[in-house]
């Protein structure tokens, strides 16, 4: 029987793909990030993803990429960074070789490749490798829409076919088994809260203003958003190509506008639902919340409503009525923000005095 | 509604695709359309499909995208528009 190097390594041994519920929370996030949701629930029995997206509330800026908001703190990537991930290159002759020796010590692989839509078109997303047997195929994980199974087989030389190396070189992120993350899996809802918050991201409070360790305020802002209604007036020709919207406008139309806020109404929604936090929130916080979430949500569901009719249709129309929805979305924005920076607050002060 | 399957999903998915949920609708009518294999930025050419096939003009400011996350949803999205048109 082949072996699959994985499989040795007793931290590492993960026996199921995400439920139905566990893949309809996890597509509200990024790709890459998706890989963690799925290591952290699985490898570390962490239940309480939502709360690394604490800081969300500073908003986002703009970037002209295929992910159009970027958010202005991201302490999750520091987290991961620090504690959990760090890059990796090899030569691509040298791909196996390479695999054997992260695998053999207990790490795992998230890598870049490239993959078809179901229209035949092809893109670039984040899988995770578990490993590779003695047969010449890969193992690897890939958490989306259309396709949630753990260790999918391939054959070697075709998934190094799918990679992009750069000057002939191959990118990676090494996933380490974290102690870190280990422990933060033990601690309850306040405890993860505080220590997210302040001691990880390094962000403190005062008179309702945040602060970086260093003395930086902390300030919200939309501007990330009004950015990004700007280009759309810009973009208009290309969005309406007469040979359909390209990929990348699709992308940033719905799926990198949306993965970008859900986070946030994760965040909001798993605070309402915690006891232990929801109890530190005034009664008319925890309205204003249960509120704006939902209507947060309610634009986000008009947004892939109206990118998805532009693509199947490319009609004017629809894409001024997108328009307004995202426009809506701004300017909701700002009091939800508001609301957001003000559960953060009563989760924080009540932590600090109590 | 899957007598209709074929006409609702021609362009978006492949016949194969079509006759397996045919074949497997009990098990699957509950799935999100993502884990039929539909492509997320195509669900709007359902409810164009569902305006052709059914011959009915909806009206999609008002529409819930969530009537067509599933195809127990598309069921129930039918049969409540039948009822509210008769």
């Amino acid at each position: 029987m082949s072996e699959v190097s994985v499989v040795n390594n007793e931290n590492l041994l993960i026996e199921s793909s995400l439920s139905q519920e566990e893949l309809a929370f996890a597509l509200g996030y990024v790709c890459y990030e998706r890989n963690y949701i799925y290591l952290f629930k699985k490898q570390y029995g962490l239940e309480k993803f939502p709360l690394f997206y604490i800081d969300r509330f500073l908003g986002w800026e703009y970037s002209d990429s295929v992910e159009p908001l970027v958010p202005l703190s991201n302490g999750f990537l520091e987290l991961l960074s620090k504690h959990v991930k760090e890059s990796g290159e090899t030569p691509l002759n040298e791909f196996e070789g390479k695999l054997e020796e992260l695998f053999s010590l207990g790490h795992k692989v998230s890598i870049p490749m490239t993959v078809e839509h179901v229209d035949g078109t092809s893109y670039v997303t984040s899988v995770l490798l578990d490993g590779f047997d003695d047969k010449g195929i890969i193992y690897f994980t890939k958490t989306n829409e259309t396709w949630n199974k753990i260790c999918s087989p391939m054959d070697l030389n075709e998934f190094k076919g799918r990679l992009n190396p750069i000057d002939g070189m191959i990118q990676f992120e090494i996933i380490k088994y974290s102690e870190k993350i280990s422990s933060l899996a033990k601690l309850s809802d306040r405890e993860l809260a505080n220590e997210i918050f302040s001691n990880l991201y390094g962000i403190s409070n005062e008179s309702d203003k945040f602060y970086q360790h260093n003395g930086t305020e902390l300030k919200t802002t939309i501007s990330g958003l009004t950015e990004y209604v700007e280009s759309l007036s810009k973009d208009r020709a290309q969005i309406l190509d007469k040979n359909g919207v390209p990929k990348h406008f699709q992308f940033r139309m719905h799926k990198h506008i949306d993965n970008k806020i859900r986070p946030l109404i994760n965040f909001i929604h798993y605070v309402l639902n915690s006891e232990e936090l929801s109890c530190l929130m005034k009664n008319s916080l925890r309205e204003d919340a249960t509120f704006l979430n939902k209507e947060i949500e309610i634009h986000l569901n008009n947004v892939f409503k109206w990118a998805s009719l532009i693509v199947s249709t490319r009609k004017d129309d629809y894409l001024d009525s997108y328009v307004d929805e995202i426009k809506s979305l701004e300017r909701v924005m700002t009091s939800y923000l508001t609301m957001f920076r003000r559960v953060v607050v009563s989760i924080m002060e009540t932590n600090s005095n109590g | 509604m899957v007598n209709n399957l074929d006409e609702l999903f021609a362009g978006i998915l492949s016949s194969e695709a079509i006759s397996d949920i045919k074949a497997k609708y009990e098990t699957v009518k509950d799935l999100p359309l993502g884990q039929l294999g539909v492509d997320s930025m195509t669900m709007m050419a359902i409810v164009l499909q569902i305006e052709q096939v059914y011959g009915i003009q909806i009206d999609f400011s008002s529409f819930d995208i969530d009537n067509i996350s599933t195809l127990s949803n598309i069921e129930s999205y039918l049969e409540h528009y039948s009822c509210e048109s008769c």
